[in-house]
């Protein structure tokens, strides 16, 4: 892309971004089941879980924020979230966060948690996500939902 | 706009931002009700939009850049939020964001501050702004409270 083209593409994102839209992935779906594999020791890796097959998403997109909730027992762990075929996976997000379980008084509002410095996707990918924690062999985690920006810098 | 222009532009959005300034809507206002509406909604419908503001209300141009989503009504749900542009039945939807939204069944505080789009958007013409949403329950008038956080000037 040449020079000027950049500066357009940044004016665009920054200033003139009424193009920019986003969306939920998986959308109209509580979330990805994005809990350990009960086999991994504490810290370890996961299984990936697939979120979206390759071919879905909007071709370019950008990994904007997530939500993380509906926990399954306590935990502090990190969030991998990748893109790439299976087995081929490349972690472009590694997110901390603490799952609770209230006994007593529920849950209150989660919103998103937004990343300051969005990533751009290309060629609409696999996307999947595994998760570490603190906690030895079990199933804890949560569950995932992707927000995704598209037509960012158009 | 001349390329010195979108220039000098961005580098008044990332530097030098003295003249950025950030409003809430509605002001002085808990927030609109964006609830589902009772009898038409089965688990992840859309609801029909409420309005959040009337045309030519905000400042033109102002950007969208979060949101806070809170009072929770009915029960537990998990969800998500269309905030739109446009007129009655011509809509639009700018940004769909997930939320989970609890009701709490003993007394205490719970802190919910804004969340931030990374990107955003600019809305030109001060057009009305509208918001929906869907759910994973089935019909019924949950939901909660909306405000917007928009900005002005950037780029000035």
């Amino acid at each position: 892309m040449s020079l000027p083209q950049e500066v357009a593409s940044s004016y665009q994102a920054l200033v003139e971004s009424g193009n920019i839209r986003y969306v939920t992935v998986p959308g109209a779906a509580v979330g990805i089941q994005a809990v350990s594999d009960g086999a991994a020791a504490a810290w370890a890796w996961a299984a990936y879980v697939e979120i979206v097959a390759a071919g879905i998403i909007t071709d370019p997109s950008w990994l904007c924020g997530i939500s993380y909730h509906t926990g399954i027992g306590p935990c502090y762990g990190e969030l991998g979230i990748a893109s790439g075929a299976l087995a081929a996976e490349v972690d472009l997000a590694i997110i901390p966060f603490v799952i609770d379980i209230p006994t007593a008084v529920g849950i209150a509002v989660a919103l998103p948690s937004w990343l300051p410095y969005p990533i751009k996707l290309t060629g609409s990918p696999r996307l999947s996500v595994t998760i570490r924690k603190d906690t030895g062999a079990g199933v804890e985690g949560g569950t995932l939902t992707l927000i995704l920006g598209e037509a960012i810098g158009a | 706009m001349s390329l010195p222009q979108e220039v000098a532009s961005s580098y008044q959005t990332l530097v030098e931002s003295g003249n950025i300034r950030y409003v809430s809507l509605p002001a002085a206002a808990v927030g609109i009700a964006a609830i589902s509406d009772a009898g038409g909604t089965n688990a992840w419908d859309w609801s029909a939009y409420v309005q959040i503001a009337a045309a030519a209300a905000i400042a033109d141009p102002s950007w969208l850049c979060g949101i806070l989503f809170h009072t929770g009504v009915v029960e537990t749900h998990y969800g998500e939020l269309g905030i739109a542009i446009g007129a009655g039945g011509v809509e639009v939807d700018l940004a769909e964001i997930p939320f989970v939204m609890g009701i709490p069944s003993a007394v205490g505080v719970a802190v919910a501050l804004p969340t931030w789009l990374a990107h955003p958007i600019k809305i030109n013409g001060t057009p009305r702004l509208a918001v929906r949403i869907r759910k994973d329950t089935a019909a019924s008038l949950a939901g909660g409270t909306l405000k917007l956080i928009l900005a002005e000037a950037i780029g000035a």
